[in-house]
């Protein structure tokens, strides 16, 4: 407790060094929160989307993701509503949607382009994220009106080449089920963008009856079950898949290709970074460390002639820098929370990532976890710098550190 | 029986490739309760005497012995241990840590030892006012005069009642009237204490307060018991 008191007094001894070195270690911390802080939000969006876009655990055929399918709907689901309803009855789900996946050509009449179709049930429109986003008219309606023609929402580039707009017709080719071809007019009820453009030049979502009624089909491509919690997936998917052996269960995290190659380009650069601004840290301390040996070395003759232990001198130079890097710490992280909450309240817009089109809001996310990681990494690695600092200074011999001047 | 004795301790410096003897066969003891001087001239090697007596130098040849036992000069824990328990050092430049208020100065020692708070507390009082600094307890050492300082210095050698006080040039960095006062406090606390107090100095009048004088001249001691 006394070597603690006496270092912080020998922190008052040099204020701009000791300042300087704790604005240093402040920033270091801060630059540590900002950079974890971004890509845990940034994974977490990515998650959610992805949750959103399939849902947290899809059934399917059990082949569903494995192959190809040769006709639409080989590998579909039969007797959904059934199942929907079964998997309704958990209090833990939220809702369980029906999906259909498959491709045909739409026209204007005058051009014919391939699509990417997707058959869904209106809700998924109130729970989805930013993953899809309304450009021009309306979301799909919640009921198919019988008298009307069916409804479809274009990707933004596929509308633009086949120029048409909300309320314009259109008419879809696909080949149903048993391999005949079949048409359906269509009427264009909303503009959507994925913010990929390869994506959006494919696009075309249309309710499930609809694209049952093209395919000539009662069945579905896949079920995506949406939870309450989005803590619950992992022991959600181990329940759904002991339950229903006989079909294809997937976690959302199978699907998500892009979460994974994005978590493991941030981990990396982020990592790089984050060694490097420890590095920069353990610099800083060694550096003031050795000075602070050097100018206090007759003054450590001294404490040595008196009977102090070299391990105590050691000590007092190490329990200096833990101060300054606590201190530091700090203070990087009041700054990182400052950074925080300054984001959450002001809407600032990052550019879209290279291939999209969408820019989206730039937020740090301040987590306790990585709060105390960084925090003890830099504590750790001031403590050795001043250590390996003051061991070259502890080690001179008593007399000539007294005739030092 | 002597605290110390020393038999034919020689000690030399390399300087470049000659070797230079300063400690040519030295043969002293000290006695607890008694003052020893060293005077000679400057170069001579009192320094260079004090700091093997104080343990924080050490002899090429010869033997020391503390309390009759041969001290093992590479046995640095020991030695740390000795100083911790049995010696106190006054320098000529007083070197009290500028960042402890005089009172914890004169603790630190103490402190070190592992005393408890309220011993501490009235061991450094009592010795303050032996000193007659005890006004200036709580003042930082910049804000001392020199005079102070030392009797600062003085009171953080003794509070321990060390069995050895080694003043290299106590009074070096202070006025004439100053000097005396504070070798007549080093006399008076050092047979008070029972301590064995050895002293390096120019000052010719200090010379009547020792109960014995060597001079170091070549090497090897001179003179003896006044
Ligand atoms: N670390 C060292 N390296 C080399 N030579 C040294 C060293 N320390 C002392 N000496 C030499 O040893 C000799 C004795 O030095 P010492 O300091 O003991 O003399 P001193 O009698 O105390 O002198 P002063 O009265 O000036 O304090 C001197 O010639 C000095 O140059
Ligand atoms: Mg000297």
């Amino acid at each position: 407790m006394k070597w603690l008191f006496l270092a912080w007094k020998n922190l008052g001894r040099n204020r701009r060094r000791t300042l300087a070195t704790l604005l240093l270690i402040a920033v270091a911390v801060f630059g540590l929160m900002a950079l974890s802080g971004f890509a845990l939000y940034t994974y977490e969006s990515l998650k959610e989307a992805s949750m959103r876009e399939e849902g947290q655990v899809i059934l399917s055929h059990p082949e569903y993701f494995q192959r190809e399918e040769n006709r639409p709907l080989e590998l579909g689901l039969s007797g959904v509503k059934d199942l929907q309803q079964q998997l309704q009855a958990d209090s833990g789900v939220r809702r369980v949607l029906a999906r259909i996946n498959f491709e045909g050509l739409v026209s204007n009449g005058e051009k014919s382009t391939i699509f990417m179709g997707r058959g869904v049930e209106p809700e998924r429109f109130q729970i989805q994220g930013q993953g899809v986003q309304l450009k021009q008219g309306r979301w799909l309606s919640p009921q198919l009106d019988p008298t009307a023609f069916p409804e479809v929402l274009l990707g933004k580039r596929l509308a633009q080449s086949l120029q048409v707009e909300p309320g314009d017709g259109l008419t879809l080719l696909g080949t149903t089920t048993e391999g005949v071809l079949n048409a359906l007019d269509v009427d264009v009820r909303g503009i959507v963008s994925t913010g990929i453009p390869e994506m959006d030049a494919r696009l075309l979502m249309v309710h499930l009856d609809s694209a049952q009624e093209l395919l000539v089909s009662d069945q579905v491509s896949q079920l995506g079950v949406y939870l309450y919690s989005s803590q619950q997936d992992v022991a959600y998917y181990q329940q759904l898949s002991e339950e229903y052996p006989e079909l294809g269960v997937t976690a959302w995290h199978e699907r998500a290709t892009f979460y994974h190659s994005v978590r493991d380009l941030y981990n990396r650069i982020f990592g790089v970074m984050g060694v490097i601004l420890l590095v920069m840290v353990g610099f800083a301390i060694f550096n003031t460390a050795s000075m602070s040996v050097m100018e206090r070395t007759r003054e450590l003759g001294t404490l040595a002639a008196l009977g102090t232990r070299r391990r105590e001198i050691l000590g007092l130079f190490v329990q200096e820098a833990l101060l300054i890097a606590l201190l530091g710490s700090l203070l990087g992280l009041l700054l990182a929370a400052g950074l925080s909450g300054a984001l959450y309240f002001s809407d600032v817009q990052m550019p879209p990532p290279p291939g999209q089109t969408e820019g989206y809001p730039l937020y740090i996310y301040w987590s306790p976890l990585m709060a105390g990681l960084s925090s003890l990494a830099v504590v750790v690695f001031a403590a050795l710098a001043a250590g390996l600092a003051t061991l070259k200074g502890i080690n001179k011999p008593i007399v000539e550190a007294l005739n030092h001047v | 029986m002597s605290l110390i004795t020393l038999q034919q301790l020689h000690k030399s410096y390399r300087i470049g490739k000659q070797p230079q003897a300063v400690l040519t066969g030295i043969d002293l003891q000290l006695h607890q309760g008694e003052m020893t001087g060293l005077i000679g001239p400057s170069g001579s090697g009192k320094s260079t005497l004090l700091n093997i007596c104080g343990l924080i130098d050490r002899p090429d040849s010869g033997e020391m012995l503390w309390e009759g036992q041969p001290v093992d000069f590479s046995a640095k824990a020991k030695l740390t241990q000795l100083r911790r328990r049995s010696i106190g050092f006054v320098f000529q430049s007083f070197n009290l840590i500028p960042v402890m208020s005089a009172a914890d100065n004169v603790a630190y020692p103490l402190w070190l030892r592992g005393d408890s708070r309220s011993e501490i507390k009235k061991a450094v009082q009592t010795v303050l006012e032996e000193v007659e600094v005890a006004e200036f307890a709580n003042q930082l050492p910049d804000a001392l005069s020199g005079g102070q300082r030392q009797r600062v210095a003085i009171a953080r050698a003794l509070v321990k009642k060390p069995q050895l006080l080694v003043a290299d040039e106590p009074t070096a960095s202070l006025d004439e009237e100053t000097a005396l006062v504070v070798a007549d406090l080093m006399k008076k606390l050092g047979r008070e204490y029972g301590c064995a107090l050895v002293i390096a100095t120019h000052d010719d009048r200090l010379k009547p307060w020792c109960d014995s004088i060597y001079q170091l001249q070549q090497g090897v001691l001179q003179g003896g018991v006044q």
